[in-house]
């Protein structure tokens, strides 16, 4: 089936974005670019329509990442704008991807604004709050809760490893209430108890921030509260954008290693003539055409009774892995120069460690795949 | 019968011969691996143990973040306060022990490597790269180049000068080509010494050279009157010499605390008695320095790749999930386990490596290949056992990754060295069998 001129011109138009503005901020200077830019970026993000954002009247609510379109429809277009930033810059990705999920609840909840807001989901240690292991699966693990005590509300929640955008002006803290359901509270960005780690404390997505929760019996103003929220989809979708940036970055890596192997040349012909290169980048490939092969798998199962957490934890752990794999094959074709920071290369690898441990475990992920069916996969091709 | 199934309080239920044979022992494996070597050995292990933690360890995050040449130099005058830069000749001449350089020449430089980047992989290269720097001397082979400037260079260090010694080989371009035989056959070399009235001229570049930016003496090798690799020849040169620059300081991913620098030479003159070995020698020293060096590249894996471990094992002991340590859940030990298993398989193959009395070149490659892999392989799985804090620079272990991927790159890349294993053993493990006679 041949894809639409929109879908075609959609890609187009995120292919430019991601080579005139994100490219430019990458560039070759610096350890992560221009990191001071990143506002800048994301102004042009809303403005060509990129990102998704929770006012009617934006370019990007429909079709931008996470727009309106995947409440109901398809969800790959956004995977795919997602990993064609990431080859680019996967810190920008994942701002785009946080903040577009964001948008997309705050829709999801009926709630108009033009304010950005940012996902705070998971919990420490790894993302998973106290979750050790099945029965019921990782949002067991969530302790964050907010009740209603004296007419007011209360607001208890430590959230670990808040990734948004430096414009963020709310964060949709992801919690239960006193009847066990999962529901989201606005709480501003510059509250007490609302830390940052510092991009230069971190090894990779520095164009992202990462923001730590600390809030113990905070009050909260009854508008604040969304009404029930999806988790378990909320979590999925973020498994799933984040296996698309690992996929993104590593096609980004590969693009360079490529070019490299082309021009430099070594007995003389250049290096992607030897067999020693072809193997990296052969390798490289195989380990990047399965990650993306698991990612649209798990897209295309979106609303077809599979289970969709299984399949994006799947997709989490084998996609960050194998683009970790592909990543750091590519650096070896550069040799020292893969390990120098203007070539880039370096880059992807240290965004590609971090995309290992993004949303949880990769050991985590595998244990809860383990335990959580594994017919329904043999099921859904017949 | 009723009681525990621990091995230590099941031993008691033994004879007195059989307790004898069953070690159950509380002790550490590095414990364990010090008391198989000679005292000799033991002493020396230990003492490299603690400078690393004493000196090394505290300044290890900090030189990550901002580089800082004052402290390496610094560093390397208090290590050669602990004898550690004078070792590759035996006292009186340097502060080797004859005794464990007769048993095995490389042993010790194994150890102290391992203890070193275990506290800093990037602190660990700055003060190994001097012996690098020196080897050339050493390994030529040139009684003159030993007795003239090796010890000279042993003399101003003990002195407590900052006499400080570099390696040069890479050219920009040219990374591969000098460590490969096939590369170097058709590959051509940029840095070229033109014969003039009592010496040699030299013009050129060479890049990624550790400890350039703050080494006296650079052992260099430059190609001679327009040859190939097969003229290359080993020159002793010195900063001040005129025309001899350093470019700029390399920005890497890992093991950042060691300068790495480009070095400009442009009509450098250097005198007759300033070559190393013979005019056309060079090659030869060159791949014979790599043999030496390449297992000690597998000890700085080990090292690596073990204060990585270490940390994650640190981590480990005092964070808590739903309320129990992390080390008290299965698969975290089952993780804990298998890195050990790959740190210790390392460290017996370096250990294997050095204990040849000379190094050759398929021991060397095999074990700096089999380790580089290994170390990037343990330090990215300590990183995912920590999960997102994993690359918090914090816990240092995400540093130990980034310090871990330079090992699978220089001395060769780790492909380069497996063409080198094989070249190594084509003639022996590799040779082609006599073709079997079929029985009739």
């Amino acid at each position: 089936m041949s894809e639409s001129w929109e879908v075609r011109a959609r890609r187009e138009a995120v292919e430019r974005f991601a080579v005139e503005v994100v490219g430019c901020l990458v560039g070759t200077e610096g350890r992560d670019g221009d990191l001071t830019s990143v506002k800048s970026v994301m102004f042009s993000a809303d403005e060509l329509g990129i990102v998704a954002s929770a006012n009617p009247g934006s370019a990007g609510y429909e079709y931008g990442i996470w727009g309106t379109e995947t409440l109901s429809g398809d969800i790959g277009p956004s995977l795919e704008a997602l990993a064609i930033v990431a080859s680019r810059c996967a810190g920008i990705a994942m701002g785009l991807h946080v903040a577009g999920l964001a948008a997309r609840a705050l829709v999801a909840a009926r709630r108009q604004t033009c304010e950005r807001a940012a996902i705070a989901l998971l919990e420490p240690p790894f993302g998973l709050g106290d979750w050790t292991g099945p029965p019921q699966g990782p949002l067991d693990g969530l302790n964050a809760r907010v009740s209603a005590r004296d007419g007011e509300l209360r607001l208890r929640a430590t959230k670990t490893f808040v990734y948004a955008v430096p414009d963020t002006v709310n964060l949709l803290v992801i919690c239960r209430d006193d009847s066990g359901e999962h529901v989201g509270v606005l709480v501003d960005r510059e509250a007490s108890g609302i830390t940052r780690v510092a991009a230069e404390e971190r090894t990779g997505l520095a164009a992202c921030e990462v923001l730590s929760v600390a809030l113990e019996d905070a009050f909260i103003a009854p508008a604040a509260r969304l009404p029930a929220i999806d988790a378990a989809e909320l979590l999925a979708l973020y498994w799933l954008g984040v296996a698309a940036i690992a996929v993104g970055n590593a096609v980004g890596a590969r693009r360079r290693a490529r070019a490299y192997a082309s021009e430099r040349v070594q007995a003389g012909v250049p290096i992607a003539r030897h067999p020693a290169v072809q193997l990296l980048l052969g390798d490289a490939d195989l380990a990047i055409e399965a990650a993306a092969a698991t990612v649209a798998q798990a897209a295309a199962a979106r609303g077809k009774g599979i289970d969709m957490l299984r399949r994006a934890a799947l997709a989490r752990a084998i996609a960050a892995d194998n683009a970790a794999h592909a990543v750091t094959g590519c650096l070896q074709v550069l040799g020292g120069y893969g390990y120098m920071e203007e070539y880039r290369l370096e880059k992807h690898l240290r965004d590609a460690v971090c995309l290992r441990s993004v949303g949880g475990r990769r050991d985590d992920l595998a244990r809860f795949v383990a335990m959580s069916g594994g017919e329904e996969s043999w099921r859904s091709r017949q | 019968m009723s009681g525990s199934t621990a091995p230590g309080e099941a031993r008691a239920r033994l004879g007195a011969l059989g307790r004898l044979l069953y070690d159950v022992r509380p002790l550490t494996l590095w414990e364990r691996d010090t008391e198989t070597l000679s005292w000799h050995l033991r002493r020396y292990r230990r003492r490299c143990r603690r400078f690393a933690e004493s000196y090394l360890a505290p300044r290890a995050l900090q030189m990550d973040r901002r580089p800082d040449h004052a402290v390496c130099v610094e560093l390397f005058l208090e290590s050669a306060r602990w004898r550690f830069q004078t070792e590759l000749l035996p006292w009186p001449l340097g502060s080797g022990s004859l005794k464990a350089m007769a048993h095995s020449f490389l042993f010790p430089a194994a150890l102290k490597a391992e203890e070193l980047c275990a506290a800093c992989g990037g602190l660990g290269l700055a003060l190994l790269a001097h012996d690098l720097g020196i080897a050339p001397l050493f390994v030529s082979g040139d009684l003159r180049a030993i007795l003239r400037w090796q010890r000279a260079i042993y003399d101003e260090i003990r002195a407590g000068e900052p006499a400080i010694a570099a390696f040069a080989i890479t050219e920009p371009g040219a990374g591969s080509d000098a460590e490969d035989t096939e590369g170097a056959a058709s590959a051509r070399p940029t840095t070229v010494a033109r014969r003039a009235a009592g010496g040699f001229r030299l013009s050129g570049r060479k890049c990624f050279i550790s400890n350039g930016g703050i080494a006296r003496w650079v052992t260099l090798f430059a190609a001679v009157d327009g040859g190939g690799f097969d003229s290359w020849t080993c020159f002793l040169l010195d900063q001040t010499m005129t025309g001899f620059q350093v470019g700029r300081a390399e920005r890497k991913l890992g093991q950042r605390a060691a300068d790495a620098s480009e070095l400009v030479l442009d009509d450098v003159f250097v005198p007759e008695a300033r070559v190393i070995g013979h005019v056309g020698g060079g090659w030869a020293i060159n791949r014979n320095v790599l043999n030496f060096s390449r297992p000690i590249v597998g000890a700085i894996a080990v090292g690596i790749a073990r204060g990585a471990l270490e940390r994650a094992v640190a981590f480990c002991e005092t964070t808590r999930l739903a309320a129990r340590p992390l080390t008290a859940y299965q698969d975290i030990r089952l993780k804990l386990a298998e890195m050990t298993a790959k740190v210790q398989a390392g460290r017996a193959l370096v250990w294997q490596a050095v204990r040849y009395r000379l190094p050759f070149q398929a021991s060397g490659s095999i074990a700096k290949s089999f380790c580089g892999d290994m170390a990037w392989e343990v330090c990215t799985e300590a990183m995912a056992l920590l999960g997102e804090q994993g690359y918090l620079r914090q816990h240092g272990v995400e540093k130990a990754a980034r310090d871990a991927r330079l090992t699978q790159i220089y001395e060769g890349t780790n492909q380069i060295n497996r063409l080198a294993v094989f070249e190594g053993l084509a003639e022996s493990d590799f040779a082609p069998r006599p073709t079997r006679r079929p029985v009739s």
